[in-house]
């Protein structure tokens, strides 16, 4: 083509990619976040943890990682494996449960962090639920203790909250 | 993860309108078109973020797209087809002194557009542009024509 036709193109010349010291060390830090995030370094996850002591059978599933001022759950499930009828108490670490806000327990509590589960029929369970926001950074560590005729279960928890 | 998908995706929607729509958009905006593109950030912020306000997912969004400009760049300038396709090319908007109204039509640049970026580069009559370009960032460059250069014929 005729160079009246277009203005003159710039010349071509060889391409080669060239880090500075600086991107060699940075990108590989830049791209290690979403490789992370994508391999679910930094989302959410929850663990069950089951613990038998005499007639009860405790069950609990708590979130070992959430975000800030994300909302999550954690459920105990209390499984009678005696006989006779039960009534259980579920007591839940003080210094766990105030590192959250928003904290709703079902069915609700009867004294400071401490939820009746009445009238659990022989084989039959009942379910604790704990709705909460992560409001503190850190990693929050605490104990959930069952109490039920004698026998008691105690499972430790540990949730992170990133920030 | 899904903070990576999302921005990965709005990272194309958004290239992708802007290669669609044109160079214009990118600097030769009119005042209700800027207020148009403000709308934007305004509405992918909350897609982004999905209410989750944690800093946690602000340093993953906002290292995804660091990461994505530079992979994008590194390949534009490795690799010529893939700048193809991510740059939009340069129109040549006058030749030699003459408008070239069709190609004007198609990149919605009018002719006072031009002679603004004339102005910016102190040329005052048409007939002293060798070329006028529409280059691939929006912007308008000016090529004068050489002090005693003739037009050519036709």
């Amino acid at each position: 083509m005729k160079t009246d036709d277009k203005p003159p193109a710039a010349p071509k010349t060889a391409t080669r990619i060239s880090l500075t010291a600086k991107q060699i060390v940075g990108i590989p830090l830049i791209a290690a976040v979403p490789l992370l995030a994508v391999l679910g370094v930094f989302g959410d996850r929850a663990t069950t943890t089951v613990v038998r002591s005499g007639n009860i059978e405790a069950s609990v599933t708590f979130p070992t990682r959430i975000r800030y001022r994300q909302v999550e759950s954690l459920h105990v499930e209390i499984r009678n494996m005696s006989r006779d009828s039960i009534d259980a108490l579920v007591r839940f670490d003080t210094a766990y449960v105030t590192r959250f806000s928003s904290v709703h327990f079902e069915p609700a509590l009867s004294s400071a962090y401490v939820v009746p589960v009445t009238r659990l029929a022989p084989g039959a369970s009942g379910l604790v639920s704990v709705e909460f926001s992560g409001d503190q950074y850190g990693r929050h560590r605490g104990n959930i203790i069952v109490v039920a005729n004698g026998d008691s279960v105690s499972v430790p928890i540990a949730t992170v909250v990133f920030p | 993860m899904e903070t990576v998908l999302r921005v990965v995706f709005v990272y194309v929607i958004v290239w992708a309108c802007f290669r669609v729509v044109g160079k214009r958009e990118l600097t030769q905006l009119t005042p209700f078109e800027l207020v148009t593109l403000l709308f934007i950030p305004q509405l992918f912020s909350r897609a982004l973020t999905r209410q989750d306000y944690s800093m946690t997912n602000a340093v993953i969004g906002a290292a995804t797209l660091f990461l994505l400009v530079f992979v994008t760049s590194t390949l534009s300038y490795r690799f010529p087809a893939f700048r193809g396709v991510l740059e939009a090319k340069p129109s040549v908007l006058v030749k030699h002194g003459q408008l070239l109204t069709h190609i004007l039509d198609r990149e919605r640049i009018t002719s006072q557009d031009i002679f603004t970026a004339m102005h910016k580069s102190g040329i005052a009559d048409l007939s002293d542009v060798e070329w006028a370009i529409l280059e691939g960032d929006g912007k308008i460059a000016i090529v004068p024509r050489q002090r005693g250069a003739s037009a050519p014929p036709g």
